[in-house]
């Protein structure tokens, strides 16, 4: 979840009250956000606002709602955009490469440190989240007065075009940019396989922006900049709108004015940013139906506007106009959640199900407690490990041969833990690796799954080490544990990689293979470091449960 | 400890050592067994050692050495010189050094050259040169007197012979360092002398007056049989000195949160429901309407499979077509979607699960009609660094709630109800998000003396539930167990939760 990191002092000139520091801690989670850093005597604060309210994601949209949350401002705030004779015109040729561009023209921005750092934050917040790392969306902010008038976005050949980019050297073509500027290493990936790359130029041919990568140097913005010429390119056409929305409101939350550049496309034309609130119907039995909240229309809409929204009946609906700049409202649902925060999560919990239903455990999971009963009546310590681990562990040092069908990830971040595991006894192996130092005799035991075939599978295993672990130990056990759930079982010779030959057993349950047991091969033993003899077994549960001939292998 | 009471608990042992020492008031652990009529010198060295433990004695310590030889069997009894001398004596005494040499009364010639050196150093003869070079041996005075005689280290060798060891005061020292400058025959090891010195606790004791009246110890099976404790004095234990630790066999800590859990759940009517690790994209992503831009999509985020990485939808063909519906537009739920292209292939990559709302959402799809309680806990897997807080697989638990009034307030209710039985004091509800639940909570609880985070809850968005016609809200919430055991058992690791130390594990409690 990102984390805004603001001064306190700012937000409350943003708010334009005084309100205290408790007040903040307490209310402004209710309103949705996490309390990362947020001490009394420090006027620097960090909250974590959640992934679907972007609009959050400054400290000018964090005052915005916690205004109109607190009551302070409540209602739809409107942005004027006046109009302006700014052109952007849009090359056919972007179509393969980045399709959507969309922009805004702010004026009479009055640079302080605050508005500085709060647009370097909300272009990186929204890079990184709606923007899906500059695929989806990229934004560009431009010092309005050192371009012209009609611009262009076009696309260009890779060594076709060359300018000074922001934070270079030197002037660099595009292909260089790519290859060798900070940036351009950074998000060459949204761009690979085209042939063609985007770029915003103004009348007189200056690069403005290298989408999604780099500005242009010509147009930096400054602490004497005045206008601001927002650029947003990408994939999806109503993320950029929210995106620009979101800038350019929080901007005009500091009293800059918007005003619309008019985008070019062929013989059609648009207005951008476009900021008029749209509406959604919420039935008001919708409302009690998900929330439990029976009060009058009236103070739904007073609850609506404690969320920055406005509401008006309409017939058995409230209609309501949502903010252009909120971008998670797919559903009434989402409206209704909204009201729900602005009544108060704390007012909830009042009652509980009315039906009764007859609960039911899994009877598998039931028997597993009747395994791990027997095991401990047996003195065996329980481990618990994970399913997902290593090659090495699992086939290497156990000798086994891999099976053919192993589920393995395509991106682990270690080797150790890269494939399910198909057997429960080298992880029991690498318990007693951990544990070489610890006093024997250790027996340990695991219940858990295991995956074959790509279905789970569960497995009780154990094992023992000590100076006198052998074969007969180990048999007189799983025959001692097997009989104690009334199983009559056969043993038949057998061999595994993992046991010494000759010593080494198969169990059988009603003539079918459900595991086998023996005495460690020693240079399992040496591979897992260790230096005692161990016996072990391991066994199916559901076979071992279906030939109890109890209840249980129903 | 009273005096008396410390005499009531003596044993007998110790009691003899008391009674040895009374009037010599310090001894050597033998003489006290001679003294003290002890059979044998372990009983005294108990003895002593549990007086020591209750000072009544002291015992000091003075290590020494004891010299002895190996190998006695194959050893000369003779030192070369002696046979040099002897042979010497006989020739008149004088020889010419290689007639010695080819008498053949000594087959090295390194012992040799090793007599001849004894015999200068000793004084028993003179060497000098002859004619043509060739060395000539004769005895001196001392010489012929020895003949009869036997030299210190020649006493020595003989005693040592004899005897297993001698201890390093009864030893020549003169003699000692002659056999130190032979090869390989003199040896030494370390003993230990001890001195038992009476306190005066000890004292005390025996002013008290000590009663020998024999008692039993340990109560035998031939006590018991024989009927020898009828009368006799069974010894009073310190009740409070050390025992060995025992661990038993016992459930693993997540095993027992996991049974607790279950526990709580199964009381409160809920069906227990379980389902495998490798899922689709398309059950564990799509149908809970997760973007299929979503970050969480990410393979930074989630495990795809490498070798089988796509599972067939074919069973579901009804259910994709709706599903891609919901992405791209809403379908019939009232949603707007979320307006892109949905991808089946996107859809059949295959995965790990990454959370168990994967079983809940195929049960309802199967069971949709209410009302509905069922839970699960099991293993999910995300794709993340291992540290003190992260694992790529943890448990988690899930609950859901379906019925006819069904509702955010149920919810909540049904969150203070489940906290309440699972041991927590207190818990508090704040706004959450989750792509398919809306509205959306986070709990945080009250334990152990400290708010922590401890899971999320919804309802599921009707994006989620319309495609499988499910007619009222499902209420669902989940949490991690690992950060409650964590909590629980005070541990600051969560590897130490699944690469157990078995110290721990045989430490740790079972509540």
């Amino acid at each position: 979840m990102p984390v805004i990191n603001f001064s306190f002092g700012d937000l409350k000139s943003l708010m334009g009250k005084e309100i205290d520091f408790e007040t903040l801690v307490d209310r402004l989670p209710m309103m949705g956000a996490d309390v990362h850093t947020a001490e009394k005597d420090n006027d620097e604060l960090a909250f974590e606002f959640f992934p679907d309210r972007p609009d959050l994601y400054s400290v000018e949209g964090i005052a915005r709602a916690f205004s109109a949350f607190l009551g302070m401002n409540p209602g739809l705030r409107r942005y004027e955009v006046s109009e302006s004779d700014v052109v952007l015109n849009v090359d056919p040729s972007v179509e393969q490469v980045r399709p959507f561009i969309w922009s805004a023209l702010v004026t009479d921005v009055e640079m302080n440190d605050f508005l500085i750092r709060s647009v370097m934050d909300i272009q990186e917040k929204l890079h990184l989240t709606v923007g899906r790392n500059r695929k989806k969306v990229a934004i560009g902010i431009h010092d309005f007065d050192t371009v012209n008038s009609p611009f262009l976005y076009t696309t260009s050949a890779p060594d076709e075009m060359s300018f000074f980019p922001l934070q270079g050297t030197r002037e660099m073509t595009l292909r260089e940019i790519l290859e060798v500027h900070d940036k351009g290493r950074a998000y060459a990936f949204v761009l690979e396989g085209k042939e063609r790359y985007p770029i915003i130029l103004d009348r007189d041919q200056n690069v403005l922006s290298f989408p999604p990568i780099i500005n242009g140097i010509v147009t930096t913005v400054t602490e004497e900049t005045k206008n601001i010429l927002v650029d947003c390119t990408g994939t999806d056409l109503s993320a950029l709108k929210v995106t620009v929305n979101i800038l350019v409101t929080a901007l005009a939350e500091r009293g800059a004015k918007i005003h619309s550049v008019k985008i070019v496309r062929g013989s059609e034309g648009a207005a951008a940013p476009d900021l008029e609130p749209w509406k959604i119907s919420v039935p008001l039995d919708m409302v009690e139906e998900l929330t439990g909240i029976r009060e009058p229309p009236e103070k739904l809409i007073e609850l609506l506007a404690r969320m920055g929204y406005s509401a008006a009946m309409d017939g058995s609906s409230l209609s309501v106009d949502v903010p252009a700049y909120r971008y998670d409202i797919l559903h009434p649902a989402d409206i209704i959640e909204d009201i729900a925060k602005a009544y108060g999560y704390e007012r909830f919990g009042s009652k509980l199900p009315k039906y009764s239903t007859l609960g039911a455990s899994d009877i598998e999971f039931d028997f597993w407690e009747v395994l791990r009963n027997a095991m401990i009546g047996l003195g065996y310590l329980e481990v618990s490990t994970l399913t997902l681990t290593g090659r090495e562990d699992q086939y290497g040092r156990t000798r086994r041969p891999e099976p053919e069908q192993i589920v393995e990830v395509m991106n682990p971040r270690s080797n150790d833990h890269s494939i399910l595991r198909t057997s429960l006894l080298p992880e029991l192996m690498a318990i007693l690796r951990k544990n070489k130092h610890r006093d024997l005799p250790q027996r340990i035991f695991e219940v858990g799954e295991v995956v074959e075939e790509l279905r789970n599978s569960g497995r009780l295993a154990g094992a023992s080490i000590h100076a006198k672990a052998s074969f007969t130990e180990m048999k007189s056990f799983v025959e001692g544990l097997l009989r104690s759930v009334g199983i009559r079982l056969k043993i038949a010779p057998a061999e595994d990689p993992s046991f010494i030959k000759g010593r080494c057993a198969n169990v059988l349950i009603d003539g079918e293979v459900s595991g086998l047991f023996g005495e460690v091969h020693p240079e399992v033993i040496s591979s897992f470091e260790l230096g005692y003899p161990i016996a072990a077994f391991e066994l199916r549960v559901s076979p071992v449960m279906k030939g109890t001939n109890d209840s249980w292998s129903r | 400890m009273k005096p008396e009471e410390t005499a009531e608990k003596l044993s007998l042992l110790e009691k003899k050592v008391l009674i040895a020492l009374k009037d010599v008031g310090s001894a050597a652990p033998e003489e006290i067994m001679e003294r003290g009529g002890f059979d044998k010198l372990v009983e005294v060295m108990n003895g002593v050692s549990w007086a020591q433990m209750k000072n009544l004695v002291t015992v000091e310590e003075k290590s020494s050495r004891t010299y002895f030889l190996k190998n006695k069997d194959r050893l000369e009894r003779k030192f070369p010189e002696r046979k040099i001398l002897e042979l010497l004596y006989e020739k008149d005494g004088s020889m010419r050094l290689e007639e010695i040499e080819s008498s053949g009364i000594i087959s090295k010639k390194e012992d040799i050259s090793a007599g001849i050196g004894w015999l200068k150093r000793k004084g028993w003869a003179d060497i000098s040169k002859g004619e043509g070079g060739s060395k000539s041996v004769a005895l001196t005075d001392l010489g012929k007197e020895m003949i009869d005689k036997k030299g210190i280290d020649e006493q020595l060798f003989e005693e040592l012979l004899l005897s297993d060891g001698m201890h390093e005061e009864d030893a020549n020292s003169e003699a000692v360092k002659m056999l130190k400058g032979r090869k390989g025959l003199l040896f030494e090891r370390p003993v230990v002398s001890r001195t038992v010195t009476l306190t005066q606790d000890g004292r005390k004791i025996l002013d008290i007056g000590i009663d020998l009246t024999e008692e039993i110890a340990q109560i035998t099976p031939q006590v018991i049989q024989s009927g020898k404790w009828k009368g006799a004095k069974i010894r009073e234990y310190d009740v409070q000195t050390f025992a060995p630790a025992v661990y038993g066999g016992k459930r693993h800590p997540i095993t027992v949160l996991i049974n607790q859990m279950r526990e709580v759940f199964l009381r409160m009517g809920f069906t227990e429901i379980r389902g495998d690790f490798v899922e689709s994209a398309f059950w564990n992503m799509d149908v809970l309407f997760t973007a299929q831009d979503h970050p969480v999509r990410d393979l930074h985020d989630t495990f795809y499979l490498k070798k089988y990485d796509k599972i067939s939808l074919e069973k579901d063909e009804d259910l994709v077509e709706i599903i891609k519906a919901v992405h791209e537009d809403g379908w019939k739920t009232g949603s707007k979607g979320w307006g892109y292209e949905w991808s089946v292939e996107e859809a059949r990559k295959a995965l790990l699960r990454t959370h168990t709302t994967v079983n809940t959402i195929r049960y309802l799809s199967e069971n949709p009609n209410p009302p509905l309680k069922v839970f699960s806990i099991g293993r999910v897997f995300r794709n993340e660094d291992i540290d003190y807080s992260h694992l790529p697989e943890f448990t988690q638990v899930e609950g859901i709630v379906c019925e006819e009034g069904a509702d955010f307030d149920m919810l909540c209710a049904i969150l203070k109800e489940f906290y309440k039985r699972m041991g927590i004091d207190d818990i508090r509800i704040r706004p959450g998000y989750f792509p398919y639940t809306e509205p959306s909570l986070e709990v945080d609880v009250y334990y152990k003396g400290e708010w922590m985070e401890l899971g999320g809850a919804g309802i599921f968005r009707p994006e989620v539930t319309k495609p499988h016609g499910i007619e009222y809200p499902v209420l669902a919430w989940g949490l991690g167990l690992e950060r409650l055991a964590l909590r629980k058992w005070n541990l600051s690791d969560i590897r130490e939760l699944y690469m157990s130390d078995i110290d721990w594990l045989r430490k740790s409690t079972i509540l």
